[in-house]
């Protein structure tokens, strides 16, 4: 492989890394074009989905080079790595190493620290606790709301190995999460059954990808902005279908 | 008076722990739960003056950016890292929970009452983003162009 093959290599894997890990379409724009030009690549053709990227570009010499790449994994957020590799993208640019030892920076960003499952577990109370003061549940309810949170967090992980289809994942979760707030409300554990639901529904609403659709929409990224927005109300209407199933099962009104 | 300090209070872990489960790194969490605090407080002095919810998340948004974008700034980091948590208070969620339900029981009048506010705080998000987001793209170009043509000067003179 020459450098221009590297260099293409790396920028393709790095942009699907930037993209699962979180960052919006202008950012990564922006450090591969850096990346580009730190480089001496002329004529550079970069287009994002979140699903899907493309590069095409030419060296000095004239030697052209494209290369696509489909990204399966979904959006899993996760900070710090976006931020380690903004950082690569800086450092690169500055430093200009070789194109050969690109992949190996690549992994070593890759190595953030991040946190233990039950550290994210606490991340998720602390958030659900916070939201069940936000839409002014009670007590009884905020014991309802953890327990869903504790039992959606190990159903995630379990049917994570099992369930990829994150609709399918939505609908089986809100529909646990849903009957057990139907049952504690019937036993007199939980004062308002929507706040309950609704404090858990945002475990699982999509409401980053929510603002970000809106933001590629008028910032010109129409058909991601667009795809990203209709996926939005899929997962969302799966939420609700989950609880909605729930109760006709169990019994209650429907809102 | 004690509603508020409490609906800011619980902003501010709401998104410390968005903070978590976003997977920020350590130093920056009380950041995460500090722009969440901001952006309620920001809203509530808001809810005030008007009841129209797009300026109000419009607003929100740009308090919270404005805020997001200093601490990019300063820790040289993208302002994504800040901006996820502060905006979880004020995603319409309740809003669109009730949207969806009346779609899927075709009550139409539930699907009026909830999806325009719905709509029109997401709007005012999404703008309240952009502005700001525009305007440091636009300060970043004009420092980088600015830095270039230094460069070039100095080069030339360097060259006699």
């Amino acid at each position: 492989m020459n450098d221009l093959n590297f260099l293409l290599d790396f920028i393709l894997k790095f942009s699907e890394r930037m993209l699962v890990s979180g960052a919006n379409l202008e950012r990564l724009d922006n450090c591969v074009y850096h990346i580009c030009d730190a480089y001496g690549c002329q004529d550079v053709h970069f287009f994002a989905l979140n699903c899907y990227v493309s590069l095409s570009m030419k060296d000095a010499d004239g030697n052209r080079v494209t290369g696509q790449r489909c990204i399966w994994a979904g959006t899993d957020t996760h900070l710090e790595l976006l931020s380690h590799l903004n950082q690569l993208s800086r450092q690169i640019c500055a430093e200009k190493p070789e194109p050969s030892s690109l992949e190996g920076l690549l992994d070593e960003a890759g190595n953030a620290r991040g946190y233990s499952q039950p550290m994210l577990l606490v991340g998720f109370l602390v958030a659900m606790a916070g939201l069940t003061g936000v839409f002014d549940g009670s007590l009884k309810d905020l014991a309802i709301i953890l327990l869903n949170t504790v039992l959606m967090f190990l159903a995630g992980r379990f049917l994570r190995q099992i369930v990829f289809n994150k609709i399918v994942f939505n609908v089986l979760c809100a529909f646990v999460s849903g009957s057990i707030a139907i049952g504690a409300q019937a036993l007199g554990l939980a004062d308002n059954l929507y706040t309950v639901m609704i404090v858990n529904s945002m475990m699982l609403i999509p409401g980053i990808s929510m603002v970000n659709s809106f933001r590629n929409i008028l910032c010109g990224n129409e058909i991601n902005g667009l795809v990203e927005f209709f996926k939005v109300i899929l997962e969302t209407m799966a939420i609700v279908g989950g609880f909605i199933l729930s109760i006709y099962l169990f019994g209650g009104g429907v809102a | 008076m004690m509603e508020a300090v409490k609906l800011v209070i619980c902003s501010f872990f709401s998104s410390l722990g968005f903070g978590i489960v976003f997977r920020m790194e350590r130093k920056y969490l009380l950041i995460a739960g500090l722009s969440g605090g901001l952006t309620r407080i920001v809203y509530l002095l808001l809810s005030q003056v008007t009841s129209e919810m797009f300026i109000i998340c419009f607003l929100s948004a740009v308090a919270a950016s404005v805020f997001s974008e200093i601490m990019a700034v300063r820790t040289k980091n993208p302002s994504t890292v800040f901006i996820y948590p502060s905006i979880v208070p004020l995603l319409p969620g309740g809003t669109l929970y009730y949207s969806i339900v009346g779609l899927m029981l075709q009550d139409t009048g539930m699907v009026a009452e909830n999806l325009v506010p719905c709509l029109h705080s997401l709007a005012g998000l999404s703008i309240g983003f952009i502005v700001i987001s525009i305007f440091m793209h636009y300060r970043r170009r004009y420092r980088f162009r600015m830095s270039r043509k230094l460069l070039g000067r100095f080069v030339k003179g360097v060259r006699g």
